[in-house]
């Protein structure tokens, strides 16, 4: 190699060790592509957006319920309660038909609370009128709508006469003038006919 | 009275280099750290442009960090880095769009505030190397810049090139000759 050669690889050399990166090369690699634990923009997008539609959903049940979350459940049980009483007979049950109502003086239902916040499962429409549960109405539905049951095995807290099954009835006769027909008020129940005994 | 045991460049630590491996984050700084301006400066060597040069830093540190737990030691990690360095380079140059001069751009990148005079020194060492490395093809620039420039022996430059250390020697001695008949074009 000549002289010449030598000395200029040689100012090449110097000048080639001069070059420096400009800024920190860990920092431009691992704080960015290479870092795993640096969120990416539509993993940041994705949770912004998750955060918006709570944000929203949360104001949309503000405006929908009022004030707050005790109201909301008042409401709530207020419109479960006159569903479940809407569908209830207009009519009274048969059961109580002539049956008066227990007196209410002194024994009167205490009136409900009034409707706070703290009490907010307190039913306060509820009238506390023995009428109005229906307390002689078969349990299942479906009992009622078979046609082979009587009437008192529909209901059986029917509070009417018991039947009883037909006696035979002798011929009527002049020796035995209680065997000729009741007529009237006189019923079977009222002149019972006399046990035989052997 | 000790002796005092030389200081070890980080990226001959193999102790750094095993943390690296296992994923250590300040141990990868660390070696990027100790690299970054050797890779630059090769690949400035290389591609001729700033922006380019510096893209190809950051890909060499990033290939340079995928593949670092599965080197196994059989060479110097300098040598190793530099080859990733140079498969990069000449992808960026197989990008780089035809005509797209990097001579404009040509310009040294110091450490301290380039006064008049430095600026006058910048552009008689700037003439020095483009006139090294600027006329040469591709790859005798290649192994005139690792072999003169880093340093490294025919065999690293050869493993750095992938190729066999003797297409190294002639790619030099071709190299070589190019050079010195320019020199005495202009003498």
């Amino acid at each position: 190699m000549s002289r010449l050669l030598r000395d200029e690889l040689e100012r090449a050399d110097s000048a080639y060790r001069g070059q420096r990166y400009a800024g920190d090369l860990a920092d431009d690699v691992l704080g960015s592509a290479v870092s795993p634990t640096r969120p990416s923009r539509w993993r940041i997008g994705l949770l912004g957006g998750v955060g918006l539609g709570m944000a929203a959903a949360i104001a949309l049940a503000f405006l929908l319920y009022g004030t707050g979350p005790a109201d909301h459940d008042l409401a709530k049980t207020d419109r479960l309660q006159d569903t479940v009483l809407g569908n209830q007979p207009s009519a009274q049950p048969d059961a109580t038909v002539g049956i008066e109502p227990p007196p209410t003086t002194g024994t009167a239902a205490p009136t409900p609370p009034a409707r706070t916040r703290a009490t907010p499962l307190v039913p306060p429409r509820v009238a506390m009128d023995i009428r109005r549960f229906a307390l002689s109405r078969p349990s299942l539905a479906s009992l009622t709508r078979r046609p082979d049951l009587t009437r008192s095995d529909r209901n059986p807290l029917r509070l009417t006469r018991p039947k009883r099954p037909p006696t035979p009835r002798p011929a009527a006769s002049p020796s035995n003038p209680s065997n000729a027909p009741a007529t009237g008020a006189s019923r079977w129940f009222d002149d019972p006919s006399p046990v035989e005994t052997s | 009275m000790g002796v005092t045991p030389p200081e070890r460049a980080p990226e001959d630590d193999p102790r750094l280099l095993e943390r690296a491996g296992r994923g250590d984050r300040g141990a990868q700084a660390s070696l990027i750290r100790a690299m970054q301006d050797v890779w630059y400066r090769y690949c400035w060597s290389m591609l001729r442009d700033d922006e380019m040069a510096r893209d190809a830093t950051q890909e060499t540190a990033r290939r340079f960090l995928a593949g670092l737990a599965g080197f196994r030691g059989g060479s110097r990690l300098r040598t190793w880095s530099l080859g990733i360095a140079t498969n990069v380079c000449r992808e960026f140059r197989r990008k780089r769009r035809p005509g797209m001069a990097g001579d404009a751009s040509l310009r040294l990148v110091r450490d301290d505030e380039a006064g008049p005079a430095d600026r006058a020194a910048d552009r008689e060492a700037h003439a020095a190397v483009h006139r090294v490395v600027e006329t040469l093809p591709d790859r005798q620039r290649e192994a005139v810049v690792l072999r003169y420039f880093e340093g490294l022996s025919t065999a690293e430059t050869a493993e750095a090139m992938a190729c066999s250390p003797g297409t190294v020697k002639a790619t030099l001695s071709q190299a070589l000759r190019k050079l010195r008949g320019q020199l005495e074009t202009l003498a």
